[in-house]
This record gives C-alpha cells, structure tokens and sequence, in this order.
C-alpha cells in the first residue's frame, strides 16, 4: 500500500452529552482518556449502551464532542468534517448503496476524491483480489450473502487507505461460523496493512481473539484498558471480573476477619493473607477451582454440558457460584455437596463499596 | 376447491368485464361519432354504432382547424395540444423536483423552523388549487404573468402531496446510509444525486404520472389566466367547441378532440406502467 503510515489516536478527557444543560441530559461518554499507538488493534469492548459505539462516533466525525480533545498524530480531529479526517467505517449494518454495484460502492469515495479512474480501478481490484470478492463486483448488494456483503463493507474501507479504521459491530449480523471466519480475516487484513484500528464489540470473545489492548466501557466511562491476558487475568473493578471471562467470575460478598472470610455467617479458611479486614468482595474464576477436602462446602443445583466442559451451578455458603470441570474428572449432579480448594494467586479482592481492584 | 376457484374466476372475470364495458363504450361511442357527420349525429334520434365515412374529414378538421360545412370555425386542436403537454410536461417536472428537493432539506437537515416549515407543507395539502385560486390569480396578474407559460404552470407546482411522500420515502432509508456518504466525503447535493435520486425512481415514476394527469386535466386554472388563443391547453378547447345558445355543435369535431385529449395522458401511463405500479406497490427491504 502506498505510504503504509500509520498514526497514534489520543483521546483526552473526551465527554459527550446529548441536550446538554436540558433536564433530560443524557451524558453519554465521560472523561475517556486513552492512548492508541501507531499500528495497534484495539478493541472497545462493553454491553449495550455503555456508549461505546457513541465513542466511536465522536472518533468518526458523525457526532460532534461535546468536552475533550480527539487528536490522530498530529491533527486535532474536533472540528473536521467526517470526511476530512481520512477515517474509514464499516458499520453493523454496511450500509452498502443498494442501487450500487459492489465495485461501485467501493469505488464511490475515490472517485469524490477525484481519483483517475485507472487508480480507482487498481485499488478495487486489489482489495476485491484481497477479500476474494474479484467474482461478485458487478452485484449489487441484494445479491449478495450476508458474509459478502460484511466483505463489501470492509473492501469499502480498504480502497480508501485511511489513517484509521473503525468498526462498529461488523460482524453482529453474521451466523456464528462466518463470525469465526471474519474475525480471522480481519485480524489477517490487520496484520498486512497495519493501520491503527478501533474495534467495537459487545462480544468478549471477539474481543480477546482480536484485539491488542481492550479498551472496557461501562456506563460511559472506562473500566480499564488492557492486553487481553491483564483484562482477564487481573480485572480492575468488579464490573470487568464479571463481564470477561465465560463463565464470569463468581463474586462473593462477605466479611474479613483475621484469617476467616465470612460468608453467610460461616467462617472460612483463607490460604493466604487478606489484604484488608471488614467488608469485602471476593472474586473466584470457575476455572480456578478444584475440588478438595476444605471447609468451602458447595452445592451443585444445575449442570451444563460443553462437550469438553461442564459448568456446575450452585451455591457457595448461600452465593450463586459456579464452578467449570474437565468431563473426564467425576460427574456432579445436581445436589451433590463437595469440597472447594483453589490457590491463594486465583483469589481477587475488591473493595465492597467502590468495586475497585485491592490486591496487587 | 375447484368448483369455488371456478365460480370465483367467473366472477371476477364478469366485475372485469362489466368495469371494461362501462369505460370502453363511451370510447367506443366517442369514436362512432367522430367518423359521422354533424347532420347524421343531429338528425338522429339514437346514435348509429356503426362507424360513418366521415372519419378522415373530421379529425383533420380538429387536429388543424378550419370551417366546417356550417361554416363554424374551428380551432385547431394540435397547438393545444402542444400547450398542454408542454404544461403538463413543466407542472410534472416542477412538482417532483421541487418536492424532492424540500422534502431532502426537511429530512436531512436541522434549520431553525423546520417544523414549522413541515406543518405549512402539510395544512396546504388541505387547501386545493380552488380555494385560493383568487389570490393566486391577483398574484399571477400583478407579476403581469397572465398569457405566459410561467403563469401558466408556476402557480401549480408546489405540491404538499408529493413532498410529503417523497418524505416518507426518505424516512425509511436506513441513517448509516447517510452516514456511510458522509464518510465517504460526498457533500449534500452529491448524496442527494447519487444516493437519493437513484433510490426514489419508482416513486418519481409513480409521481409522474400522477402529476404529468393532473396538469393535463387543469381548466378552471388555464381559464383563469390565459386570454390569447395560442395559450389554450386541450381541455379548455374541447369546453369552447360546445357552444351555447343557438349556434350548432359540431359533435364529431368535439369527439374527435376528445379522443386526441386522451392520447398524451394514455401513452404516459401505459409507457410507464411498469414503473408506476412498482413505485406505488414496492417497499424496499
């Protein structure tokens, strides 16, 4: 590609409120700061409504920041046009020009641009050779799949060589086997032309196979950024700890007395030192546990088969809980009562109250 | 089963046939009567069905004009023809560019007033050209527009209808289309010509049609405001053929000229046919 520059994006202290001042203010993006580098894949992952694709709106261009500053490499993207910011979008739905052919809707760009026709042909040329879509471009969108059309969309983008890429839930409306497919594609695509990418997703999965460094929103505001492994391994507020990982992480609310934790009035064993006493939450994944011949008495209510897994529902001295197996060890069934033990690295703290990370 | 779709096939046939008969005779008489002579239509007490051999005669006498053997000046119907499809023509036009052009700003534009502007856009669909025909008129008479082609055609372009459709239509164009052109870098216009237009064809089709009638059909406006002969469109020529008080009328010449009036409004329907239908039935994904 021609001048494979690729820019760092910046995001400062960036708010975004719709009917700002009015009674019904709805502050939709509150103070994100991150850093994206030149080059990386980053993924915003959250659920639905936690403004992350407004986020990736106000990166467009299509919505207008209301506080903050949105800077890639040197240039303040603010005030600029859409257009003018060489950022290039596919959408959850593609948004492909239905009257357009395939080689059309991706040429329509270059060809605003005032491109040679010669270039425009070349470029569609390569990036359909690159989405193997070099059968289908004189098809307009009706007919084409599903999957071909995701490919159009992104062909789209491609053609324009931006500084940016940004996707928002690309492949939502794809059937889980293409899903895998795609997410491979994109990640290959990534690694040929290494430009900067913003990912938006509401599936963890996608998030933790893509992705660089997971941006997670929540309510509007960051959780925390991370590599996939540190989002997973080590979740900075409790809000994380149960969104990634599947099953997510059992949460436990109990109490901190010396040596015990306080679980519905019933005092546990800790293997290791507690970093603080009183009230506390703490976070077990369901992978992290065996069974084993402690006073950490668990009682099996559901089971779900995963082929290679199961996943034990139950309750844990009166906590919802569950717990991940192997299908080889022995079978739970339901009302069965056993023994938990796990090591003392798999136990999180967070505070009680604020849902923040205590231990390092 | 067969015996109910049988019975039901035969009597959807016989409302067809029926609905065909009810609009095809009086063509069908229209036509008997422009071959006859004004004597034979006159002196009759009922109508012969039997085409006359006066057919040739009489319809060039309405096409170019000239004097019949009564010595009644007839004026030419082709000039007025020519007047009303040139109008026809510009108030067609004039309403779906127009419409399409303010129903794009009432769509995809915040302005100050844009409700206001959609609420008056809307209360004239209550208000026909009828009702404020005399202020229109003094408008069109001060602007000394009478006798012209743009007091002619201008005054009935604005169309509360078509915008209004032509809204609805955009309304359901998903919004990451417009954002999609944006990002693309196409200005306004360039999303309206490129995406918007090509998207609306059926419906313009459909308009069209719609429209490209009613202009034809206009007489109570063209007699408002034209005086000179050369500005007469068909219809208000077919009035003027049937005169009042005692002169005769020549009733194969009015045919005939009434036949000639369908011709323009026929083709356009049936040559767009295709389009109209999938414009006023096709709701795309």
């Amino acid at each position: 590609m021609i001048g494979s520059i690729s820019d760092p994006l910046a995001l400062n202290a960036v708010n975004k409120r719709y009917n700002a001042g009015s009674r019904n203010e709805v502050h939709a993006v509150k103070d994100v700061t991150a850093s994206i580098d030149a080059g990386e894949f980053v993924v915003i992952l959250g659920p639905s409504g936690c403004g992350k694709s407004t986020l990736l709106r106000l990166v467009a261009g299509l919505e207008t920041v209301t506080e903050g500053e949105i800077r890639l490499g040197h240039t303040v993207l603010n005030e600029l046009e859409p257009a003018r910011r060489d950022i290039a979008m596919v959408f959850q739905n593609y948004a492909l020009y239905p009257h357009m052919s395939a080689f059309d809707n991706m040429a329509y760009s270059l060809r605003i641009a005032g491109l040679p026709r010669a270039e425009i042909a070349a470029r569609v040329q390569k990036a359909a050779a690159a989405l193997a879509l070099s059968e289908l471009l004189e098809r307009r969108p009706g007919q084409l799949s599903g999957g071909q059309r995701q490919r159009v969309a992104m062909g789209r983008a491609i053609v324009r060589e931006p500084r940016l890429f940004l996707f928002d839930e690309p492949l939502s409306n794809l059937d889980a086997k293409l899903r895998v497919q795609a997410r491979l594609e994109i990640r290959r695509l990534h690694g040929q032309l290494g430009r900067t990418s913003l990912f938006v997703t509401h599936d963890q999965v996608e998030a933790m196979t893509l992705a660089d460094r997971i941006i997670v929103m929540n309510e509007g505001r960051i959780e925390q950024i991370g590599t996939p492994d540190a989002v997973y391994a080590r979740p900075a507020t409790t809000f994380v700890a149960g969104f990634i990982g599947a099953p997510p992480m059992n949460l436990m609310n109990g109490r901190v007395e010396g040596e015990h934790l306080f679980l519905d009035g019933v005092a546990l064993p800790l293997p290791m030192r507690p970093p603080r006493q009183g009230p506390i939450m703490m976070g077990l994944r369901a992978e992290a546990v065996r069974a084993g011949d402690t006073q950490w008495l668990f009682e099996a209510e559901l089971v779900e088969h995963l082929g290679s897994q199961q996943h034990v529902h139950g309750r844990l001295h009166g906590q919802a809980f569950v717990i991940s197996r192997s299908n080889d060890g022995p079978l739970v069934r339901p009302g069965d009562r056993l023994g938990l033990s796990f090591d003392p690295q798999a136990i999180h703290w967070f505070d009680a109250a604020s849902g923040s990370r205590l231990s390092g | 089963m067969v015996e109910r779709t049988g019975l039901r096939h035969a009597l959807a046939h016989f409302v067809l046939i029926t609905g065909v008969c009810v609009i095809g005779f009086p063509l069908l008489v229209a036509f008997v009567a422009s071959t006859q002579s004004a004597e034979d239509i006159a002196g009759r007490a009922s109508l012969s069905l039997l085409p006359g051999e006066h057919g040739l005669e009489t319809w060039r006498t309405a096409l170019f004009g000239g004097q019949t053997r009564f010595g009644s000046n007839i004026a030419p119907v082709l000039p007025m023809m020519w007047t009303s499809l040139i109008s026809a023509l510009a108030i067609a036009i004039g309403k779906i560019v127009i419409s399409l052009l303010s129903a794009f700003a009432l769509v995809y534009f915040r302005f100050p007033g844009r409700a206001l502007c959609f609420w008056l856009i809307f209360v004239t669909l209550m208000l026909p050209v009828e009702v404020r025909i005399l202020p229109t008129y003094s408008i069109v008479s001060n602007l000394a527009l009478l006798d012209t082609w743009t007091g002619l055609t201008v005054p009935l372009m604005a169309s509360a209808t078509a915008t209004f459709l032509f809204r609805q239509f955009f309304m359901t164009i998903p919004p990451e289309l417009v954002e999609a052109a944006r990002m693309d870098g196409a200005s306004p216009m360039r999303f309206f010509f490129d995406v918007l237009v090509p998207l609306s064809k059926t419906s313009i089709a459909a308009l069209f049609v719609i429209q490209f009638i009613y202009g034809w059909n206009q007489y109570l406006w063209p007699l408002l405001v034209t005086t000179s002969e050369s500005m007469y469109p068909i219809v208000m020529g077919i009035r003027r053929m049937i005169g009042g008080g005692d002169a005769a009328n020549e009733w194969n010449v009015v045919m005939a000229a009434a036949l000639l009036a369908m011709i323009p409004p026929a083709i356009v329907v049936l040559g767009m046919q295709r389009w109209f239908v999938k414009g006023l039935v096709e709701r795309e994904k």
